[in-house]
């Protein structure tokens, strides 16, 4: 059937897919091909699996650039000194905490830590930081009840983060998984997933943290070890790679929960928007509607406000890309750009006032921190991040938000992104294809997805619920490892759904159950035209780069 | 931020900015006092910061204008070392501590001896002792951490964010201490060459009036 659909049908061409561009402002590469070879790696241990360097290149770039310009720049610029100038740049080459300079006053930290974890006193602040939640454990039938759990543990075995429940009364649980783990490690194999009557329980070991997702939901494998990857790599974007193992090898059974603290709400709340938000799925990131010439205008706005050293500036909206520009040699991976999203969802202090934040890409460079200047425009819900290597850079970064806020301000583009966010995405009416109830579209060369609205059926969360397994299914069968599909049609008992992979876009389409395959077929091509006529719309096709 | 006519040296209205910092362990009530002092409002749960957040709050003290710049630190151990960044050139440093939690009382004690061993040589330091509303579950007595600011020469209250009680008092006692008359600026201008550079930052961040 897939033969025949290239053949009389569109062809699939990445340069013919709707929303296709030559630029792309995102890391294209198929996060299941990444996943199969991340996961071959547990096996071959010597290939480098994090990304890693890119940070200290840009630093010495820029140390070049500055030699040759002279340093007229710092005294003057910077409320320090020639010399604290020069310790700072040597502490950005390592970038991670506790290191260069001030190794030695963190030490001493260390063994402050160390007695006040003897008198106990730090327990009680983790346990005062979440006080409202009803203490589950694992006898309580509500603690059973959950669909999906996941933990995280550190190698020697010690409880790190629970989804559910105090991970403090779960010991015992992480001991079984501990055992488990590393019983199988021992014969140089990894353990990878256990069936258990309705729950499918997955294993991802990332030296030094064992990583468990045990669910009921119907996921695959591989769509659980995705979710485990987001959890690994939200606590990187934490503490960095360079840091966490560093830890780890001053002190085996370190309790990793002390460096994170104030960091189990963004775990948390990745995990609900994993099981709610389809850009995980499809590693794809969602554009703001948006006419394509006010989305120019801020994407010159923020081009033409460049500071020295700005690698990233994104704007974001309501959980949706407005537009990112980006340094001409890097550009950013749609899993990093998820955990942006993450962390400004699940917080409302940003709101409050302007904001500096190290924070680790780990897509990007996991041995490092990109510090980012966070900030509403004119709270308006325009989130704006100016990232960079420099982590004494905030005036400069301040002035640059200054700019792009007056620019911004001048062209009404603040106006225009409140009044997308408040309309939201497009019904599926709008499309005019009375068959179809739903459809997610991702295109594949610029990692971007557009999908409308949850209208009827699907007001009630209990049926988008539903329907987002039914993606999930369909989208699992069609990315099967063993047998990948190009076209799926299935047929359920609420709804049909198609499934189709070309090498330029993924579509899912759902219609209503009596719904005929070649109905269906038909309806695609619709779509795939109506989103070519509106591509310039819900696509960032020409992102600038500074 | 620079356009806004504070640096110039011979500027209009008397205005004085100032950088502000705020430490202390995490859960002490730093955002919450900043949030009462800049926004008069208190949040019970307010979320832990990640990072730093950057505020700006002007006072008027005898007819003099006040701009506080305030970074409002994070406390977990994990962003220390990056404190030195928000407290090196601050002209004041707010220590907070919680009277409920002996703890913290000792952390706040090691930031004060951070901040005289690495903050600008004449930070105007003030102690906070937060949660006064809690005073049924104090574990810090008053009278100790009086003493111990006073052999420090610290500013010391007992503060809550929650009922307000101190807070904008703090503040204020704080730009009282601050230096900000022509003489002061023109002393630190004037003085010796090896100090050019500290002197050059030090008027740069409105450490002195423009009055």
């Amino acid at each position: 059937m897939a033969t025949s659909l290239h053949s009389n049908q569109i062809s699939a061409g990445q340069e013919h897919a709707p929303g296709g561009s030559q630029n792309p402002v995102l890391v294209t590469k198929d996060s299941y091909e990444e996943l199969e070879e991340d996961l071959s790696l547990d096996v071959d241990q010597s290939r480098p699996r994090h990304a890693s360097g890119v940070i200290a290149e840009i630093v010495e770039s820029r140390q070049h650039s500055e030699v040759d310009s002279n340093q007229n720049n710092a005294a003057v610029d910077y409320p320090a000194t020639d010399q604290q100038v020069k310790g700072i740049t040597a502490d950005t080459n390592h970038l991670s905490l506790g290191d260069g300079q001030l190794t030695d006053e963190s030490e001493v930290f260390v063994e402050e830590e160390e007695q006040r974890l003897r008198s106990g006193s730090v327990l009680q602040t983790v346990e005062k930081t979440k006080p409202a939640v009803v203490e589950e454990d694992i006898h309580s039938a509500a603690w059973k009840k959950h669909k999906k759990h996941i933990f995280i543990l550190s190698e020697a075995g010690k409880p790190i983060y629970s989804r559910y429940g105090n991970e403090d009364k779960l010991v015992t649980l992480m001991g079984v998984i501990q055992a488990l783990m590393s019983f199988v490690q021992d014969d140089k194999d990894s353990l990878r997933s256990v069936v258990a009557g309705g729950h499918l329980i997955v294993f991802l070991l990332r030296q030094p943290l064992m990583l468990v997702a045990a669910s009921s939901t119907g996921e695959s494998q591989q769509q659980l070890f995705l979710q485990l990857r987001y959890m690994y790599n939200q606590i990187l974007s934490v503490l960095t790679h360079t840091q966490l193992n560093r830890i780890f090898e001053q002190r085996r059974n370190y309790d990793l929960r002390r460096l994170l603290s104030g960091t189990e709400r963004f775990l948390n709340s990745l995990a609900d928007l994993m099981d709610s938000d389809p850009c995980f799925l499809l590693t794809a990131v969602r554009g703001l509607p948006l006419d394509n010439t006010v989305r120019d205008v801020i994407g010159q706005s923020m081009q033409s406000a460049k500071v020295k050293d700005l690698v990233f500036a994104i704007l974001i909206a309501d959980g949706q890309l407005v537009t990112l520009v980006h340094m001409k040699k890097y550009i950013l991976h749609p899993a990093d750009l998820h955990l942006v999203i993450n962390l400004l969802k699940a917080s409302t202090s940003f709101e409050t006032s302007d904001s500096w934040v190290p924070l680790c890409l780990p897509n990007f460079d996991s041995s490092g921190y990109l510090y980012s200047h966070i900030s509403y425009l004119d709270d308006s819900p325009a989130c704006l991040l100016l990232m960079t290597v420099d982590q004494m850079a905030f005036k400069e970064m301040e002035n640059c938000k200054q700019k792009i806020l007056e620019k911004l301000k001048k062209h009404n583009c603040l106006a225009a992104i409140k009044d997308s966010v408040k309309r939201g995405s497009y019904t599926c009416q709008e499309v005019g294809i009375s068959e179809l109830r739903h459809f997610l579209y991702k295109n594949k060369s610029t990692a971007q997805f557009t999908a409308p609205s949850w209208g009827a059926p699907y007001s009630d969360p209990a049926e988008q619920e539903r329907l987002f397994s039914l993606y999930r299914f369909v989208h699992q069968k069609v990315h099967n490892p063993a047998r990948p599909l190009k076209i799926l049609f299935y047929v359920g008992s609420h709804e049909s759904a198609l499934g189709w992979i070309t090498s330029g876009f993924e579509l899912y389409a759902v219609f209503s159950p009596l719904t005929t395959k070649q109905v269906a077929i038909l309806a695609v091509n619709k779509i795939l035209k109506w989103i070519k006529k509106e591509e310039e719309r819900l696509f960032i096709l020409n992102p600038p780069e500074y | 931020m620079a356009n806004r006519g504070s640096h110039k040296p011979n500027g209009s209205s008397p205005m004085c900015q100032f950088k502000l910092v705020l430490l202390g362990e995490s859960a002490v009530g730093k955002s919450s006092l900043v949030l009462r002092f800049v926004k008069g409002q208190f949040h019970e749960f307010q979320e832990s910061t990640i990072g730093a957040a950057f505020l700006t709050q002007t006072v008027v003290l005898d007819d003099t204008t006040l701009k506080f710049e305030i970074w409002d630190t994070a406390g977990q151990e994990r962003y220390h070392s990056l404190a030195p960044m928000y407290y090196r050139g601050s002209q004041a440093a707010v220590v907070v501590y919680d009277i409920t939690n002996q703890d913290t009382f000792a952390r706040a004690k090691t930031w004060v001896r951070e901040l005289e061993k690495q903050g600008s040589p004449n930070i105007v330091i003030a102690l906070a002792g937060n949660k006064a509303d809690m005073a049924n579950k104090r574990m810090v007595e008053y009278e100790d951490a009086q003493a111990y600011a006073e052999e420090k020469s610290l500013l010391f209250m007992e503060t809550s964010a929650k009922t307000a009680m101190n807070v904008n008092d703090i503040f204020l006692a704080i730009a009282k201490r601050l230096p900000r008359n022509d003489d002061s600026g023109n002393r630190q201008r004037t003085q010796g060459q090896h100090l050019e550079d500290k002197d050059r930052r030090e008027v740069k961040e409105g450490g002195c009036c423009s009055k």
